[in-house]
């Protein structure tokens, strides 16, 4: 190794380290991953705040909010059946910082579930799932691992529900695996495997836990990874395909004598000629150090100092013990499966299992199901797709007040009280109806546009708004035995013991 | 070129700033608890009522009591320091001394604890959550904030519900008047006639030996049009008139004052499953009541003397029978003694037409609640014209 010279251990560990020639230099640059993160340069439009809005970024500081806050609350976390609800008690009265970091704890992974949604609903009204120009550009594997993010972030957020072990956490876990049981044939054993047994106990606490602190966030750890690194893979943001199809319509300029960095070094050549927007294109594009460094940092920042605002002000909820022999009413699964919950009430089958099935499927294959190659990384509204997502917006609406309409004003089992098959009111009710109707938007809008991309674009929109109704009717319309209650309308009573 | 977007730094210093701010309160709230306030005021009022006080020994911090065996931990000596002392008697909560200090002899914290007898949520360290007035925690402190919502007169002492789960296998215990009152009336009423109450007793209603354990959720509020939506207000309208809140229901109005409805509502809701706690928390050495002499001859007599068909009937709910020595514990109806001059006298028929056609209550009763068949039927006819002839051979002898 005549190449470098001999450090000392003190050397090793304090890195006082400084080349001694160029080529020390320059290895010592390339080898360096810090200063690889990010491109060289970046064009002003992939940085722009009103572009990616960053929530990718947000979506990870939320997640390293999330492992710090976890990692010191498993010092004073007991995961027993009788000691869990008792240790939270302790956190929130006596450990120091306790109830800060729980209430950090939980804001952030709502926050986390919350800009997971709004990062998929950006990409997804970008167009930027699809395939760039440059070499090995494969956005729409990019978008799946997305998904599987997505799925990850649901159930670390739903095994995570359950830790506390009160009242809410006991019978959001038995809605949530009741619901898994409802699958065909195999129901009950997924149930079993879930539960740990017939019974929700010991057995499924530990099981959550293991799940919630060790497998899932290391699945999301290295599939967040991996899908970062795909950024760069795939040619950066999708905004810069626009200028990269820009870029190779251009004349290259002529090659000038210059020195570059390159893998063995410094070495000197002429300019290399790429098709790269940001090298090619300079008044378009800024070093990445210190323009998206900065901006990195302030988003990392700001997405803390929410964080620490909203755990300042908002308390987190701790009910009673979890007690099996008293059901709460109404018993409500997490926030973000209420819409799941509210579709459930017609259907286990459909709402619990084929739906959020289809959905997800579905949303994995958006890519091939969607092969047009136009406006990549061009926000729907400044393209002729904003009509249809319009139409598509509007006619989820109008799909989900029916479906709602219906489930709350004739349920099915008054509109046919003769037939008792289960069979029958799985297929015929409020979920399958709007299942249908979203369905057939694809069509309807394929046919007139004929465009893929109009039509799925179409279907996304009222995805969207079903999905916030439904969620908005699960969370706030749903009173005791899942009756119909409008805002202004109170709840009955809960009696208490004095 | 300008190396750094002037607008960004701003950005980033308006976040920075924001993100110390809310450290601010969160350091504010950690920093000074509400007990350093307690602590304090305590200190300068030991100093101010006593001479030779040392402040060293005054404790600090969050103070607690684990009671390993009772599965508790209770914070309420950080606030409340003064309980052990002699001489703060006088002194407002939370600094006072703890008013009963017999009590306390036999009772010591050390041991106890102060939620086992107080209710309230121990191991919270601020006034509303430790109290328990908070949204999910059931077991409020029992003082009298909580007892004149049923009573603002003269507030009953809920607390005693708490004493009771250790002393419920006593007859009576020294300071818990209105739980004795409604173990006398429970006695008096025979209650377990009907009821399994401590594991014994009859089946006709519902077993009673842990009704403290049941959850609001578990009583049916439907016929309930009290103030208070709570389980003591089930209970106290309950007692006052059973048909009312349950429909069809067997017990009869036993027309309670509400001091006696209080005191048996406060009884049933002590009724818990104790059998986490300890033996040697618990006094009474038996899971029963020690009956008096009285009390077993008047058992005897209910099961084998000649009224023991209108117990196994349930008759004598209503009818006492002089004749055989019966008492009813609610006399609704008339003694059964005299039936046959009663049934001319309002009815103008036989006792034999009566039974076998009875007429009003009656007629309700013996179709759907006391279903008697043909021989049983002549079986009472022939037991009560024999208690007919026993208490008119009295009344000659008397003569």
């Amino acid at each position: 190794m005549a190449l470098l010279p001999k450090k000392t251990l003190l050397d090793k560990l304090l890195w006082s380290w400084k080349p001694e020639s160029d080529r020390e230099a320059g290895h010592a640059i390339v080898s360096n991953f810090l200063l690889h993160w990010f491109p060289n340069r970046v064009l002003l439009k992939s940085i722009a705040y009103n572009y990616s809005f960053y929530l990718g970024t947000i979506c990870f500081t939320l997640f390293m909010i999330l492992s710090v806050t976890g990692a010191i609350l498993m010092f004073f976390y007991t995961p027993s059946v009788e000691r869990a609800y008792w240790s939270i008690k302790d956190i929130d009265f006596v450990v120091s910082f306790g109830w800060f970091l729980r209430r950090s704890h939980r804001v952030s992974a709502h926050l986390m579930v919350i800009a997971v949604f709004l990062h998929m609903f950006r990409v997804f009204l970008t167009g930027a799932y699809k395939r760039g120009t440059s070499a090995g550009s494969s956005r729409e594997f990019n978008w799946i691992l997305g998904v599987v993010l997505f799925v990850l972030t649901l159930m670390l957020s739903f095994t995570g529900y359950l830790l506390p072990w009160d009242q809410l956490a006991y019978w959001a876990i038995t809605v949530g695996t009741n619901i898994a049981a409802s699958v065909p044939l195999i129901g009950n054993q997924i149930r079993y495997l879930m539960v740990g047994g017939n019974e929700i106990g010991q057995n499924t606490l530990i099981r959550f836990y293991v799940l919630h602190i060790v497998v899932l966030p290391a699945m999301l750890l290295a599939v967040s990874i991996w899908h970062m690194w795909r950024i760069r893979k795939d040619g950066g943001l999708a905004i810069s395909e626009q200028e990269r199809a820009r870029v190779k319509e251009m004349k290259p300029s002529q090659p000038t004598k210059t020195k570059t960095y390159s893998l063995m070094g410094v070495s000197s050549g002429t300019t290399v000629q790429v098709f790269d927007p940001t090298t090619v294109n300079e008044e378009k594009s800024v070093p990445s150090s210190p323009n998206l460094v900065i901006r990195i940092l302030l988003i990392v920042l700001a997405t803390c100092a929410v964080t620490a605002i909203l755990s300042a002000i908002f308390q987190a909820p701790l009910e009673e013990a979890a007690n099996p022999r008293v059901t709460p009413n109404p018993a409500k699964a997490p926030w973000y499966f209420l819409g799941l919950q509210e579709l459930v009430g017609y259907s286990a089958l459909i709402g619990g299992v084929i739906l959020p099935g289809v959905v997800v499927t579905w949303l994995g294959l958006i890519p091939f199901i969607d092969r047009e190659k136009k406006d990549i990384g061009v926000w729907f509204f400044r393209t002729p797709e904003l009509k249809w997502a319009i139409f598509g917006g509007l006619y989820g609406l109008i799909a989900t007040v029916a479906a709602l309409l219906l489930g709350v004003l004739a349920p099915m089992r008054s509109l046919f009280p003769t037939i008792e098959s289960q069979i029958f009111f799985d297929l015929v009710n409020p979920a399958t109806l709007l299942f249908v109707l979203v369905v057939a938007l694809y069509f309807i809008v394929w046919k007139l546009s004929s465009s893929s991309r109009y039509a799925t674009s179409a279907t996304f929109c009222a995805f969207i708004i079903c999905f916030i109704l439904l969620t908005y009717t699960g969370m706030a319309l749903r009173g005791p035995n899942w009756d119909f209650f409008w805002p202004w309308q109170a709840w009955p009573q809960h009696p208490i013991p004095f | 070129m300008k190396l750094i977007n002037k607008n960004d730094v701003r950005i980033l210093l308006f976040f920075a700033v924001a993100y110390a701010l809310a450290f601010f309160p969160i350091f504010g709230k950690i920093a000074s608890p509400e007990w350093k306030y307690y602590q304090s005021e305590f200190r300068a009022i030991a100093t101010e009522n006593f001479d030779d006080v040392d402040l060293d020994t005054i404790p600090t911090g969050v103070q607690q009591i684990w009671l390993k065996e009772l599965g508790e931990v209770d914070r309420c000596m950080t606030c409340h320091q003064g309980v052990n002392w002699k001489g703060l008697e006088n002194i407002e909560q939370p600094w006072t001394t703890h008013p009963d200090p017999e009590l306390m002899k036999h009772h010591p914290v050390d041991e106890y604890g102060c939620v086992s007898c107080h209710g309230g949520q121990g191991l919270a360290v601020t006034q509303f959550a430790a109290h328990g007035f908070v949204k999910h925690w059931e077991e409020p402190i029992l003082s009298d904030i909580i007892a004149a919502d049923y009573d603002p007169r003269t507030p009953p002492s809920l607390h005693e519900i708490n004493c009771n789960q250790c002393h419920r296998h006593e007859r009576s215990t020294k300071g818990m008047d209105l739980i004795n009152h409604g173990k006398a009336l429970v006695r008096d009423k025979r209650c377990n006639v009907c009821h399994i109450i401590n594991g014994e007793g009859g089946r006709m209603g519902p077993n009673l030996t842990f009704e403290g354990e049941k959850s609001a959720e578990e009583y049916d509020f439907t016929n309930f049009t009290g103030q208070q939506l709570s389980i003591l207000s089930w209970h106290i309208s309950h007692f006052k008139s059973p048909p009312t809140l349950v429909t069809n229901s067997f017990m009869p109005e036993m027309n309670f004052q509400t001091r006696d409805a209080i005191a048996l509502s406060m009884l049933v809701m002590s009724w818990k499953d104790n059998s986490e706690i300890p033996r040697e928390y618990i006094p009474g050495i038996d899971l029963r009541e020690v009956q008096t002499p009285e009390e077993i001859e008047q058992d005897r007599i209910m099961r084998e003397g000649g009224g023991a068909f209108f117990v196994e009937h349930n008759c004598f709910v209503c009818h006492s029978i002089k004749a055989y020595q019966l008492k009813s514990p609610t006399d609704k109806g008339p003694d059964l003694s005299l039936a046959p001059d009663d049934v001319r006298a309002r009815f103008s028929l036989t006792l034999e037409e009566f039974i076998f056609a009875p007429t009003g209550t009656m007629k309700i009763i013996l179709e759907s609640q006391i279903l008697l068949s043909k021989e049983e039927k002549w079986e009472a006819i022939e037991k009560i014209n024999t208690a007919y002839d026993i208490v008119k051979n009295r009344e000659k002898e008397e003569l």
